[in-house]
């Protein structure tokens, strides 16, 4: 696959408490093109963060990573599997920022507290380009905020995170993270702690700076309305597995899983008379301990006795291009047929 | 900044009056002043006491004048200099005390300086080790050297060294340097009896430090700078004490303010049972024989230090971390 930037491969982590094992990632499987956009969608706690700290080996104990490969493909067509790395090794940190670079969830506390907005920037910068002169870094800092609209960028840089409003700070994220022109981009609901304004304004400056640097994305959101703007392709994850899988078009015009149907459901419609919102009955359980059946076996309105409860269901090709894990459309049982849950 | 500094001083200096009058209370509280107690002492050794005598020394010391006259008395003398007399040494106040300061300055920088020196580091190792032999052992000494009274750390301390290098740790000189001009022999004689007092006043201050920066650490590392940080691509060494310890640090900053205190008083004890020339134990003794004017000037000056120690422990704070606005 040329035009493969990333590939997970069967991937599984899990959290090792003393209620017992907490498997927050089992088996997941997709990959991301070449300049195209990879969303991830699914409720809290259903794995996302875990899938995305996995990827640059930033799981830290009791999370571990239990099996799967992460192959990632640089820019020779070299293939490293980043899951066989050592998490603090060289090999790893030269990939961190430079390579693959991760925006997190909340701004303001991704940013050191103490230290200024231009001491940061300009340290991971520096990093990456050794022998680069100090105002030379500084330089592609202010060029960056620039480029993230920033208003002011060189009084900003001597700003501390805390004089900043949150927008601002994941302005000054995003400007670090792109500033040694990464390949790839994880963004791990990058706007879910911003206001609505703000939150399209990151969302149309991100597409814009993808397109311009010819950047992949891997786009984590539990929000559907991101997912139509900026996703090529969607994944859909409930309890730590991918359950549904395929373009952004089809995915809004035939959810197929029950999961994804109801997910569909929970979001208000302009123009439709709708009382009140389907919501989702129950929550989401915690995987320790769970035995084989379907995970959303507690919580469908479709499940079956018998072959719901007692057997998980495969990731399938329902369509061409479009992966369902659910009875209802034939799904075998899972390892049952180990090359069905495989792109 | 300035005016924040500025502002620190003040309440700096409003408080340092308002101690002298609580110092100059406290010493008023004890029924009985120096002179009754000396009538006791002159009537216990079978001596006949003189009425006319005594109302003589009572006016020669202003013992009859009213409280906040002799409060006034006190301050006044004190800006020029004259800390009055100590009845129970018949020396000036500040013959005593000036021989005393230099070496509790010392003691307690000293003892600070070692305090941090070895709970920063060791504090680090237990949070970035959590649960690892060295913390256990690093923790269990801890609470004991909370948990020890310094009195008896003292004693156990006087009696290893004496069993095991040979000398006897009391006091800061061997008798043949106690007089002695500064040499460097008498250097050394100091160096050699310095580890018992700074490990006993300073074991309690340490492993409380310890404890804050184990936990204050283990805290930041969990932050969400730190694994952005990692995820940009930073060495963990270098992450380590760029980010999180540096922020862990500021706690321990702000420590400064009550460990000069708690030092201080903790070498009061500490000097009475290992004979050290410092002002805590001149105070103790001075409370003892009710010999008010060294005593309270022994307070004002314990009360200066610690009053000076917050203030450098507010303005390093605020140096330290931009997050603290000045109002
Ligand atoms: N440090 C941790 N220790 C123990 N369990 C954890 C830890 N981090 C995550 N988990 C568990 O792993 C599972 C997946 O968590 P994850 O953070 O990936 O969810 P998420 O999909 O990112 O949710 P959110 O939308 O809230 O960010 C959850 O059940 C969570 O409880
Ligand atoms: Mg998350």
């Amino acid at each position: 696959m040329p035009d493969t930037i990333l590939e997970v491969k069967n991937l599984k982590a899990c959290f090792h408490l003393d209620e017992g094992q907490l498997r927050a990632v089992d088996g997941v499987s997709f990959a991301i093109q070449r300049e195209e956009t990879l969303g991830v969608i699914g409720e809290s706690g259903c794995g996302k963060s875990v899938t995305a700290l996995s990827i640059l080996r930033l799981l830290m104990p009791p999370g571990k990573i239990e099996g799967g490969e992460i192959l990632y493909y640089s820019d020779d067509n070299q293939v490293t599997d980043l899951a066989k790395l050592h998490p603090n090794g060289e090999q790893i940190r030269k990939i961190r920022g430079k390579e693959i670079a991760m925006i997190f969830q909340e701004p303001m506390a991704s940013l050191s507290p103490v230290h200024t907005i231009g001491a940061q920037m300009m340290e991971f910068i520096l990093l990456h380009n050794p022998g680069m002169k100090k105002n030379e870094a500084q330089e592609i800092a202010l060029d960056m905020l620039n480029k993230v609209g920033v208003s002011n960028p060189a009084l900003r840089l001597q700003n501390y995170p805390h004089q900043l409003s949150g927008g601002m700070c994941q302005r000054v994220m995003i400007a670090t993270a792109l500033s040694c022109n990464p390949r790839l981009l994880i963004c791990d609901e990058p706007t879910t702690a911003l206001d609505v304004t703000v939150q399209a304004q990151i969302i149309d400056l991100m597409e814009e700076l993808q397109a311009e640097m010819g950047m992949s994305m891997l786009y984590i959101t539990h929000d559907l309305g991101v997912i139509a703007e900026v996703a090529d392709e969607v994944a859909v994850m409930y309890l730590g597995k991918i359950v549904e899988k395929c373009d952004v078009k089809t995915i809004f015009k035939k959810p197929m899983h029950p999961y994804t149907q109801r997910l569909m459901q929970s979001v208000p419609k302009l123009g439709s008379r709708q009382e009140m919102l389907d919501t989702i009955e129950g929550t989401v359980p915690i995987p320790i301990g769970m035995g084989a059946q379907c995970g959303f076996y507690s919580r469908c309105s479709h499940a079956e006795e018998g072959s719901c409860s007692r057997r998980s269901p495969a990731l399938v090709e329902v369509e061409p291009g479009h992966f369902v894990r659910c009875f209802k459309y034939g799904s075998v049982e899972e390892g049952y047929l180990e090359s069905a849950n495989q792109i | 900044m300035g005016s924040y500094i500025f502002n620190r001083f003040c309440y700096m200096l409003i408080s340092i009056v308002l101690m002298s009058v609580v110092a100059f209370i406290i010493i008023q509280l004890p029924p009985g002043d120096y002179l009754s107690s000396y009538i006791m002492q002159l009537q216990a050794s079978g001596e006949r006491v003189d009425p006319a005598q005594v109302e003589s020394l009572r006016r020669q010391y202003g013992l009859d004048l009213p409280m906040y006259q002799r409060y006034f008395v006190w301050v006044k003398n004190m800006l020029r200099g004259d800390f009055g007399r100590s009845f129970d040494w018949n020396m000036p106040v500040r013959t005593l005390i000036a021989s005393r300061i230099p070496m509790t300055v010392a003691v307690s920088l000293v003892t600070m300086l070692f305090t941090y020196l070895v709970a920063i580091p060791f504090g680090i190792y237990s949070a970035v080790k959590q649960y690892s032999i060295v913390d256990y052992i690093v923790t269990v000494l801890g609470f004991v050297g909370l948990a020890m009274p310094n009195f008896l750390l003292a004693l156990f301390l006087m009696i290893f060294f004496q069993r095991v290098f040979g000398f006897s740790p009391g006091g800061l000189f061997s008798p043949e340097y106690l007089n002695a001009p500064w040499s460097f022999a008498r250097f050394v004689d100091m160096l050699k009896h310095l580890p018992v007092p700074i490990i006993v006043i300073g074991a309690s201050g340490m492993a409380s430090l310890m404890r804050v920066m184990r936990s204050s650490l283990l805290d930041e590392i969990k932050m969400k700078y730190v694994t952005n940080a990692r995820a940009k691509g930073l060495k963990e060494r270098v992450l380590l004490f760029r980010y999180p310890v540096r922020v862990a640090l500021n706690p321990i900053l702000s420590s400064i303010g009550w460990m000069f205190p708690q030092i201080l008083s903790g070498a009061t004890i500490t000097a009475i049972v290992l004979n050290l020339p410092t002002v805590g134990a001149l105070m103790y003794r001075a409370l003892l024989s009710q010999d008010m004017y060294l005593a309270g000037t022994c307070v004002l000056f314990l009360t200066v230090f610690t009053l000076v120690g917050t203030f450098i422990s507010d303005i390093l704070l605020v140096c330290a971390d931009p997050r603290i606005r000045f109002d």
